[in-house]
């Protein structure tokens, strides 16, 4: 057993369209990115003057000269100044030379890194407002959770790519510009020579670049392979060790380990045949320089090269090839950046299906709580309605129960109220104001919900219930913790209302989870209220806490209740029984009761079991 | 440094691919010292003496060097690959046996992630060091003795810019290094922050949509975000100064042996061969310099990483099979705790608290209690998830200590609290137990969970995938497919972790069914949520704080015990209170 977990390394679809969007995130800053590029330039004819110095340096002092100094070089030192004299004059100006690279260098590595920070920060942002705009169907899409899993590489990607991948890039194009220029106007006959060897080192670049890429996404997918395994047999250890499969699962483990085993070594040999490759390419480079060039000063007279300039030739080879290969190094980093920005943009671009509509409200500031379905009509995918022409009327301060089968449709019914989805035919109004006029902010904090699967956040108890009302004190807090019955077990933990809680509140029981959520909603008192009840697994002690606390909460309130206790069933002034979408039985649990119809038939089978509890029952306790 | 130096050992069985490694690479050093020298011969002895066949020959000579250089190159980091790929291979298998074997005590206090990082990123840095850095290290060291040896003949004098620059560059990087790698550190912690708030945001979406809490929630995002940004400039800022200014020493070294040689050559004590050479070996020196302070920088992290992995390996299990453990003859299915005391960790509370009962072949024992109570530690030490330290455990009169584990457990089958399921077919997840069971064995038991039938709604029916997309197992599925995959065990014993949870009606009604027929026949343990079971139990324990308050049939516990009449009438208040209402129903349609 195991999953096709690893990310692929994906290939952008796109190049050109995301170039132009990126540059748009980049345009706001366009006089910085000039001040850059003058810089970089600046820097780059820094660096390349040193080999053209050491050259002259040879050629006009250290060895006996024979050729005209050049033409500058007069201006400074004058025409016959002794060889020291000179020597120390191109050096000091080498000097000047490397101090005013390094400036350089500085300045516009760190001017480029602001810029690139700042429209990352920026993506950022954007990404989380997306996140919050998008309606709730997006994140029911199962690859929501895969693309959310990329997001978080992908910034990651981006952020390598555009801090110092770009400025490298830039940096080496330049270079190589420069020096072929250097090489052409210093000797064109060496220089041609010297080009000579381009061709092979391009063409083992891309041959095995692509091979090697290749080769690592292997290992990628591999070890995503591997760590997808232990994932999933570290969670499942109790499982694993309860069914005594420790030998099936080591097995299966040194399997996956070994495909990864052997797709590094694939791997790691291709990129050992590459770097000696093209090391032997920049050595028979530098020869070919060496030889040539011998034979450029040798076979002519006068000759048509000096010493000076094969020297710094062979200082101009190396500095030449080393762009080249870690361009092909760059090459793969840059592919994955675009592909990354490209899925950024894909989420960005995401349409929200729910949207508020530009003109204001008709909700009053204090809502009644009158709510009324009228024809309401919903399916999630096409030909399969999950809610099918509902039509219900729900009076302030009553309370309403939903029953029925799972996948009924009361998940759904819930969630068109809260604008969590938009109907799709029909509406649904509060106080008769329709809700789809209502911006999805103010309807929601007219709504209090307490869902099934309660969410806790990663901060400490008090935190997470202060997030129904975010201005609330920690004695409004600890109130509304008491209202909840939640009080009791909090002041039990370790740091009681200060502990903090662990992923998704791990270290709580599903009911203590429960209670704190109920306790935030109370905390948030909202008009009408809207409870996910789950009969979860908790003890009945704990159990009978959280009805109290809910009753309480329902006081006063219109409320709509997924139920699954009979307790609050019998309780509710309307019971809808919904099956395959639509209401097939209304009215309260009497009436209900009198119909034997759905209703009867669920309750009785529920009834049954209760039966043959209560035969014991009746046996032990003759009395009652 | 110690438990680096341990790990050292796992590069025994790959020894001859290390060395070979290490000879390649002392060959391929020292082709490509052979390189500057000769490109000296071509100037000095050639071009300057106009020779032009000295100048062919020594060119041919260079090709040749440069090619036996690629091969050692080529040999040295082909037979690394598979030394270091052996190391982390093996430990790998290590770690994951291991993990394996612990007992559930070391599960409880670590989590997943902890142990995945040890199994991934950990094995990756120790083995890139063990299997690689450690041989680069002494090629570096090889690199700059022999280059500068070599300075030395050409000329001491000028050799002594060397003495001067290594050190330079090595404090230099160590300085930026410290300054750097707590900021680097920094920058990877806050980027976990960032992307915690995200996940928080994708996990939480609903809470923040219906508590209307969107702008709350990117107050916090920008606010970490630009702690991230700052962070990221600050490391920049630092990186920006460090790699210039570390070329800046090379470029200064450079600038002095050109300017100083360039005198001597004027001179007349030195060739221009020999300067261009020398020129060669500073470049040569410079990057093994480097290389030295990067492969530092990794041993430290190396060395952590080893730490953490030996920690885990040297992780004793609290769960022991003993030497001369007996293979369980089919059991009869008796149980008996004596004078049980238990606790977690030593000198914890004890959650078990001198319990002894004993529970006949086919019997079902019912479990009662609040959460804490002690329930789910009586379950786990049946099949050994935790040894007992006070007291003992037999199955059948025998101790289960003295057991072999996997002969106990393949004869006690569990329905956990929280079921898991593993990535695979619907049948590959029945059949976890026993993957050499029939289709046909896998479908009775599949029937008898009342799983059958939702199983065949599935588009492929067994060969489902779980968690194929479109695929999502609702709560109750889930359970009744564990309920599946431990009766297809056919178990002697049968331990219930309470089973019922957030489900509907119906199908708690269902679920309770298939319950009912998997006890059939069986010891079972039953953690009680519901009452049916409590009725149905052939004894009841009682427990509240690790200790056992009540022990009888529901008939005499109702008498009796105080606690459990609590607990039961708080259950069965509601259901007393409906039996009248249908009861009055009924007569109203009479």
């Amino acid at each position: 057993m195991r999953r096709a977990g690893a990310i692929e390394v994906q290939k952008p679809k796109d190049t050109g369209n995301v170039l132009r969007r990126l540059y748009d995130y980049f345009a706001p800053f366009k006089r910085r990115l000039v001040a850059v590029g003058v810089f970089l330039v600046l820097s780059v004819l820094a660096d390349l003057a040193a080999p053209y110095l050491i050259g002259v340096a040879i050629d006009q002092f250290i060895a006996q000269p024979d050729a005209p100094a050049p033409v500058w070089l007069t201006w400074i030192i004058g025409p016959d100044a002794p060889r020291a004299t000179g020597l120390t004059a191109v050096m000091v100006l080498l000097l000047l030379s490397y101090i005013s690279a390094w400036i350089l260098n500085v300045i516009q590595f760190r001017l480029m890194v602001r810029v690139s920070q700042r429209v990352l920060l920026s993506m950022r942002t954007q990404i989380l407002d997306q996140l919050h705009k998008l309606s709730l169907d997006f994140f029911d899409q199962s690859q929501a959770g895969d693309l959310m899993s990329r997001l978080t590489n992908d910034t990651q990607v981006i952020n390598d790519m555009f801090g110092p991948g770009l400025m490298r890039i830039l940096r080496m194009s330049l270079s190589l510009v420069g020096i072929v220029i250097a090489m052409i106007a210093l000797n064109w006959r060496l220089a041609l020579a010297s080009f000579a060897i381009l061709p092979l080192i391009l063409g083992a670049t891309a041959y095995f670049s692509r091979r090697v890429r290749r080769a690592y996404r292997e290992t990628r997918k591999t070890i995503g392979d591997v760590s997808a395994e232990l994932q999933e047999n570290i969670s499942g250890i109790r499982e694993v060790q309860a069914f005594a499969r420790e030998n099936e699962t080591i097995n299966e483990f040194r399997a996956v380990n070994l495909r990864n085993r052997d797709a590094s070594v694939t791997a790691e040999t291709l990129s050992a045949v590459f770097m000696p490759v093209l090391d032997v390419l920049s050595t028979l480079a530098a020869a070919v320089v060496i030889g040539f060039g011998g034979y450029l000063v040798l076979g002519f007279s006068p000759p048509l090269v000096t010493v000076g300039i094969i020297v710094a030739f062979l200082n101009y080879v190396r500095r030449f090839y080393d762009p080249i290969r870690e361009m092909a190094n760059l090459y793969g980093q840059m592919q994955s950046a675009i592909a990354g920005a490209e899925r950024i943009f894909e989420l960005l671009d995401t349409e929200q299906s729910v949207k508020d509509e530009p003109a204001g409200t008709c909700l009053p500031e204090r809502v009644d709580g009158q709510i009324v379905y009228e024809d309401v009509s919903f399916a999630y995918k096409e030909d399969e309605p999950v809610l099918d022409n509902i039509n219900v009327i729900i009076n302030p301060g009553q309370m309403i129960a939903l029953v029925g089968p799972t996948g009924a449709g009361k998940t759904t019914f819930v969630n068109l109220l809260l604008r969590l989805y938009d109907v799709q035919s029909g509406r649904i109004t509060i106080d008769g104001c329709d809700v789809r006029s209502v911006p999805q902010a103010n309807l929601r904090e007219a709504i209090g919900m307490v869902p099934q699967d309660t969410y806790l956040f990663s901060s400490n108890i008090m935190e997470n219930i202060r997030y129904g009302r975010l201005d609330a004190t920690d004695e409004e807090v600890i109130a509304a913790a008491k209202v909840a019955n939640a009080d009791d077990f909090i002041r039990r933990l370790p740091d009681g209302y200060q502990t903090r809680l662990g992923e998704r509140g791990s270290n709580l029981s599903q009911g203590h989870r429960q209670m704190i959520a109920i306790s935030r909603a109370i905390l948030n008192s909202p008009k009408i209220l809207v409870l996910d009840e789950a009969t979860s697994s908790v003890d009945t002690r704990t159990e009978l806490l959280i009805q109290e606390a809910l009753d309480k909460l329902m006081e006063d309130r219109t409320s709509v209740v997924i139920a699954h206790r009979l307790s609050t069933i019998r309780k509710a002034d309307q019971i809808l029984v919904i099956q395959d979408g639509r209401i097939v039985e209304r009215g309260t649990h009497t009436e209900l009761l009198a119909q034997q119809g759905e209703y009867h038939e669920l309750y009785m089978s529920q009834f049954r079991r209760q039966e043959e509890i209560y035969e014991p029952v009746e046996a032990a306790e003759p009395g009652s | 440094m110690k438990q680096l130096l341990r790990s050292f050992r796992y590069l025994k069985s790959y020894w001859y691919l290390a060395l070979g490694s290490l000879f390649s690479i002392l060959l391929a050093t020292g082709a490509m010292l052979l390189i500057p020298r000769l490109q000296q011969l071509i100037i000095d002895e050639g071009i300057v003496v106009e020779n032009i066949s000295a100048v062919v020959s020594f060119t041919l000579a260079m090709i040749g060097v440069a090619l036996g250089r690629a091969i050692f190159q080529f040999s040295q980091g082909a037979l690394a690959a598979r030394a270091a790929q052996g190391v982390a291979f093996d430990m790998r298998n290590d770690v994951y046996g291991k993990i394996q074997s612990l007992s559930f005590s070391y599960h409880d206090q670590v989590h997943t992630g902890q142990l995945l990082t040890r199994a991934t990123s950990d094995v990756d840095r120790v083995q890139g060091f063990v299997g690689r850095g450690a041989i680069m290290l002494l090629s570096a060291v090889f690199m700059i003795g022999g280059s500068v040896a070599l300075l030395f003949t050409i000329n001491p004098e000028l050799a002594r810019i060397m003495l001067i620059m290594v050190p330079i560059t090595l404090v230099l990087f160590g300085i930026f290094a410290r300054a750097a790698l707590p900021l680097f550190r920094a920058v990877q912690q806050k980027l976990d922050d960032l992307n915690t708030v995200l996940q928080e945001n994708f996990a939480g979406i609903r809470v923040i949509k219906s508590f209307v809490r969107e702008a709350h929630e990117a107050k916090r995002y920008e606010e970490v975000n630009l702690e991230f940004y700052d962070l990221n400039i600050r490391v920049n800022n630092i990186l920006s100064l460090a790699f210039p200014t570390i070329f800046g020493v090379l470029n200064l070294a450079t600038l002095a042996i050109y300017w100083l040689g360039g005198m001597q050559v004027i001179e007349g004590t030195l060739s221009l061969g020999e300067l261009v050479a020398f020129a060669g070996y500073l470049l040569m020196a410079f990057f093994p310099v480097l290389m030295i302070g990067f492969i530092v920088t990794m041993l430290s992290s190396a060395s952590a990483s080893a730490v953490r992995i030996f920690e885990l390996l040297d992780a004793e299990s609290e769960v022991i099979e003993q030497p001369g453990a007996l293979e369980l003859p089919p059991l009869k299915g008796h149980i008996s705790f004596e004078d049980v005391t238990f606790r977690y960790y030593e000198g914890g509370e004890p959650v078990l608290d001198n319990v002894s009962f004993s529970v006949e072949p086919g019997q079902t024992l019912a479990l009662l209690g609040t959460t804490g109570s002690g329930k789910s530690t009586i379950i786990n030490l049946i099949p050994r998830f935790y040894d007992v330290r006070e007291g003992a455990v037999h199955v059948d009169d025998y101790d289960i200590r003295e057991v072999k584990l996997e002969s106990l457990r393949s004869q006690i089958g569990i329905v956990l609290q929280e079921t898991n399921l593993f990535d695979g077919t619907v049948r590959e997840n029945i059949a976890f137990g026993c993957p050499q069971a029939t289709d046909e064995e896998v479908e009775r038991a599949a029937r008898a969970a009342e799983a059958h039938d939702f199983i065949m709604r599935f588009p492929n029916g067994y060969d489902t995938h779980v968690g194929e997309r479109g695929v999502n197992l609702s709560g109750g599925q889930k359970q009744r497919i564990a309920i599946a995959r431990a009766l297809l065990l056919d178990p002697a014993i049968l331990i219930l972790d309470d089973a019922t949870s957030s489900v509907d009606l119906s199908t708690e009604y269902r679920i309770q069914k298939a319950l009912n027929n998997l006890m059939q026949g069986r010891t079972s343990i039953v953690v009680a949520q519901r009452v049916a079971t409590v009725l149905n139990a052939d004894q009841i324990l009682v427990l509240d704080n690790g200790q056992i308050k009540g022990r009888g049939t529901h008939e005499e516990l109702v008498r009796t015990n105080e606690l459990y009449a609590e607990i039961y009438s708080s259950q069965l208040q509601d259901d007393r209170h409906l039996m009248q209402k249908v009861e009055t129903a009924e007569e109203v349609t009479q």
